[in-house]
């Protein structure tokens, strides 16, 4: 089979509670019926901006959170039911990567104690020694030296907690790794090495990656394809290369003529200069009709009332506008 | 010749900690002229944080111990060693822009009343400002930053605006006192890229329609180029390289540029580089000669000896590396 | 900026060197050092040890501080300094029971309420709490005392009762703000089981905060005790309890003042110094939530 995901209309809403009976006032829809499938194998992108939602997703994905509704299918089978009663299971086969350093690892302990708690949630290892060798094996894989597990995180550099993060979530030996803006807060020369070492594990163990970033550039150079969330939704989904050399929706344009590069060459290949206008709304409080068209240069009439459905360009670029039809 | 707005010459820093002393700028030397945007772009841990505190004359002595060097703002001396002493101050005309929005504005206050403190505690002038002065102040900086309906804004509380509108309010307040030199500390960092690329926008007309110079203190090549004229990098406490900004992403010479910017993901494709190997020196011992050497894959041994300065290597185009001595 | 070691140890020597640059703090600790000394060789280092109990001699009563008693004697002739060292052993003994019992207790409460925080697990232990906290702790101890019989049990039961909340609400605020932690969470999702997060995951990070807030309760947990012995609630005479010494001295001020100052002397010396450790501790630590 070869997705090894699917994602169907996958919802989660958080309700606004409020007055003495906690009455249901509103809802933050933050992750609002999203569709995608990754690939066995491949890196698939996820770009927003705060607020998009792609956090959320990656934490309905790991089983963190609930998800309101929708369908998610591994493996080709039936997995919803799976993730909501019994996420430990689940675990075994996503881990997450998340996206602040600081905060991924507990300060209070040490690198050995951070990296056995899969191992002794799952009863993967028993005795100590053999807790100790598997442990120094994955620091092996994530090219630390073993003395580290005597460390504790506030003695490593950025980049070097990553690596703890990541050799944690490959303790359990999982098939699909979600990596949540892993190196956002990393300077762009240890990022280097981050993702140097992240493409090598993937052709060595033949992970699967869910790659979740608001850095258009980065997954240009990682990602196979790339889905663009904006508000909750998915609002273009393509091959890297084709999202890149023919965006199609608004925001795809806007997001791309908005990074700053670094060369000339870069400068001719943005899309023209759409000036960007406003900025993103909260998700408690959802534009009617297409989410985007308060911000959008190109919004039509029908934009303001009417919510756009996602329409298959070719076989693998879809987009959700009205101007494309 | 007019004299630069700001020089900082040869400045030597060290903090004392527990372990020891750490040598943290090794002789840093920056100019900003007037008009002029000039960037400082370097990773963690470089020393730019430290040259900015010195700038602005809020590094904190001690630990912090000035061994050579000063810093001049407009022809006066506003840190230096005098006598074995370091003596330092806050220079008029210098105004701040924080990096993150939301640690930059006080919660409880109303933006506006923000606004019109800055202006209480800065006077320049001997005019006795009054409230409807300092009202139009805060109008005209708010319409400047092109913040929609400035007479609502004034009266909400920070939490009540986007990050992008903190963002404006906060370069409102660096505006207000007339500086000459606004600090800019990694603008845009803490947005989304869509606002970022509005706020450099920004920032580019204001330059030009205020006549006030910008220093750019970011680790984001990108915001870099897009603002700045003139740029610095810095790495382990040195100016490594410098030169105008076409000069300097064009044909950048330090092999610390040259891998810094082959580790930028393009938006062309090409893949991810493998980035620079090893880490940054430890400040406690940092490495002799140039501080580069042990990550340096054109290391020779004069580098391991000897410090290198800046060689020139076109007019404005200079990088501290034997490589470039003699171009 | 990382630095280079930073094993156990190395963190223990480094909080040392900026714990020792205060003045203030190795006061403190010198002289909480030397009443804990005092205390645990009292029988050694007492002039009189047997002028603790009940002892009379009418001959020696009254007796300014001089070579022989260097704090007096009292209005039965016993020796002021010895039964001051004894007092401080019955004041450690109270402040140590009373915190072993309240620190287990009320971190326990505190991790489980704040783990399910907006549950009714912590609706319950919260409200307890904070229905135990409207009460004065001193008034709570009085009234609590009052009811059992007067004697050194009760009265450390008594405070125990005042003392737990405090703890509870602390590692409470710390556990809620933890427990949406990325590491927290995934140690949930991936089943380590509740014990294992509580105790493995989130007491290590309150480990600094309950130091010292412990040091700091000792001064105070003692002073209530002598407050509750003052007004008779407490250690009963003839034994040398601080705050009996200074209640059955106060008739005699101000011609016979050693019978009383020195006592009061010995209280605030034990509250000054475990709050000028306790401080120290705070700084040396880096703990803001005490």
């Amino acid at each position: 089979m070869k997705e090894i995901l699917i994602v169907e209309q996958l919802k989660k809403y958080f309700p606004i509670r409020r007055g003495f009976l906690n009455r249901k006032v509103a809802e933050i829809k933050a992750v609002d019926n999203v569709s995608f499938g990754i690939d066995r194998g491949e890196t698939f992108g996820v770009v927003g901006e705060s607020g998009s939602g792609k956090s959320t997703l990656a934490y309905v994905l790991q089983g963190i959170y609930k998800p309101t509704e929708g369908r998610i299918v591994y493996n080709g089978e039936e997995a919803t039911h799976a993730i909501k009663s019994n996420p430990k299971l689940w675990s075994k086969n996503v881990q997450i990567v998340f996206q602040n350093p600081g905060s991924s690892l507990n300060p209070a302990r040490n690198v050995y104690h951070i990296l056995k708690v899969p191992f002794c949630a799952f009863k993967i290892a028993r005795s100590g020694s053999e807790l100790r060798q598997r442990i120094e094996q994955l620091l092996e894989l994530v090219k630390l030296p073993a003395d580290y597990i005597y460390k504790y995180p506030n003695a490593l550099s950025g980049g070097e907690k990553q690596r703890v993060a990541i050799a944690r979530a490959l303790a359990v030996d999982p098939a699909l790794m979600i990596l949540d803006e892993p190196t956002s807060a990393l300077d762009v020369s240890v990022q280097a090495k981050i993702i140097s070492l992240l493409s090598s594990l993937q052709k060595d163990l033949r992970i699967t990656y869910l790659f979740i970033t608001h850095d258009l550039s980065l997954l240009r150079n990682v990602a196979n394809r790339i889905g663009v969330m904006y508000l909750g939704k998915i609002c273009e989904l393509a091959p890297t290369s084709k999202l890149f050399s023919d965006p199609l929706h608004p925001y795809t344009k806007m997001l791309l003529s908005s990074i700053p590069v670094v060369s000339e060459a870069e400068e001719k290949a943005k899309p023209k200069k759409l000036p960007s206008k406003g900025e993103i709304p909260s998700a408690a409080d959802v534009p009617s009709g297409c989410v985007f068209h308060p911000r959008c240069t190109e919004a039509m009439e029908i934009c303001f009332g009417k919510e756009p459905e996602s329409i298959h360009i070719t076989d693998n670029h879809e987009v959700r506008c009205h101007r494309i039809n | 010749m007019i004299l630069p707005l700001l020089e900082v010459k040869d400045l030597h820093v060290e903090f004392k900690i527990y372990e020891g002393e750490l040598k943290v700028l090794n002789g840093v030397s920056i100019t900003v002229k007037h008009g002029e945007k000039v960037g400082l772009v370097g990773e963690t841990g470089c020393g730019k944080s430290v040259t900015m505190q010195s700038i602005m004359g809020i590094l904190p002595c001690p630990p912090g111990k000035i061994t050579k060097g000063n810093v001049v703002f407009k022809g006066q001396t506003i840190l230096s060693i005098v006598e074995n002493e370091f003596k330092g101050i806050k220079a008029t005309g210098i105004s701040y822009i924080p990096q993150d929005p939301m640690s930059g504005l006080n919660p409880v206050f109303k933006v506006g009343t923000q606004v019109k403190d800055v202006i209480k505690f800065n006077r320049r002038d001997s005019e006795r400002a009054t409230g409807k002065r300092i009202h139009e102040t805060i109008m005209d900086a708010f319409k400047k930053v092109k913040l929609p309906d400035p007479e609502r804004i004034a009266q909400t509380y920070p939490v009540q605006l986007s990050g992008g509108m903190q963002q404006r309010v906060l370069i409102a307040m660096a505006l207000v006192t007339n500086p000459e030199l606004l600090i800019a500390d990694e603008p845009g960092t803490a947005l989304d890229v869509s606002i970022q690329d509005q706020i450099l926008g920004l920032l580019n007309e204001l330059v030009l329609k205020e006549n006030v110079s910008i220093l750019i203190i970011t680790h984001n090549l990108g915001v870099v180029r897009t603002l700045a004229d003139k740029v610095y990098v810095m790495y382990a406490g040195n100016i490594v390289e410098e030169g105008s900004t076409t000069d300097l992403f064009e044909d950048p010479r330090h092999p610390y540029t040259r891998g810094l910017l082959a580790s930028v993901p393009k938006i062309t494709g090409g893949g991810v580089a493998e980035g620079i190997r090893g880490r940054i020196p430890s400040y406690l011992n940092p490495p002799e000669g140039c501080r580069f050497h042990p990550r340096c894959d054109h290391a020779m041994s004069q580098c391991e000896k000897e410090r290198p300065f800046l060689f020139e290597i076109e007019e404005d185009h200079k990088a501290a590396c034997f490589l470039c001595k003699g171009d | 900026m990382a630095r280079e070691v930073s094993t156990g140890l190395e963190s223990v020597q480094r909080g040392w060197y900026k714990f020792s640059r205060s003045k203030m703090s190795i006061s403190g600790l010198c002289v909480v050092l030397a009443i804990v000394t005092l205390a645990v060789f009292a029988p050694l280092v007492a002039p009189y040890p047997e002028h603790v109990g009940t002892f009379l001699d009418f001959s020696a009563v009254f007796r300014p501080p001089s070579f022989e008693h260097p704090l007096g004697t009292d209005y039965v002739g016993r020796d002021v300094l010895s039964r001051i060292i004894f007092g401080y052993r019955f004041s450690l003994t109270l402040g140590l029971t009373v915190l072993s019992l309240v620190v287990p207790t009320g971190t326990i409460l505190g991790l489980i309420a704040g783990y399910y925080k907006d549950t009714w697990i912590d609706t319950i232990i919260m409200r307890t709490t904070d229905t135990f906290l409207s009460l004065p702790p001193l008034v709570l101890a009085l009234a609590i005392a009052a009811i059992l019989t007067p004697n050194l049990f009760n009265a450390m039961v008594a405070i125990s009762f005042a003392w737990w909340p405090w703890y509870c609400r602390m590692i409470y605020s710390i556990t809620s703000s933890l427990r949406n932690e990325p590491y927290i969470l995934l140690a949930d999702v991936i089943g380590a089981g509740k014990i294992h997060i509580l105790f493995k995951e989130v007491l290590p990070n309150c480990v600094s905060t309950l130091l010292t807030k412990t040091t700091l309760d000792m001064g105070f947990v003692i002073l209530i005790g002598a407050s509750l012995s003052f007004v008779g609630l407490g250690v009963q005479a003839p034994k040398p309890g601080l705050g009996t010494m200074l209640a059955n001295g106060t008739q005699y001020l101000p011609e016979k003042w050693w019978v009383v100052i020195f006592p009061a002397l010995a209280i605030l010396s034990v509250v000054v110094g475990f709050n000028l450790l306790g401080d120290g501790l705070r700084d040396a630590l880096g703990v803001e939530e005490v």
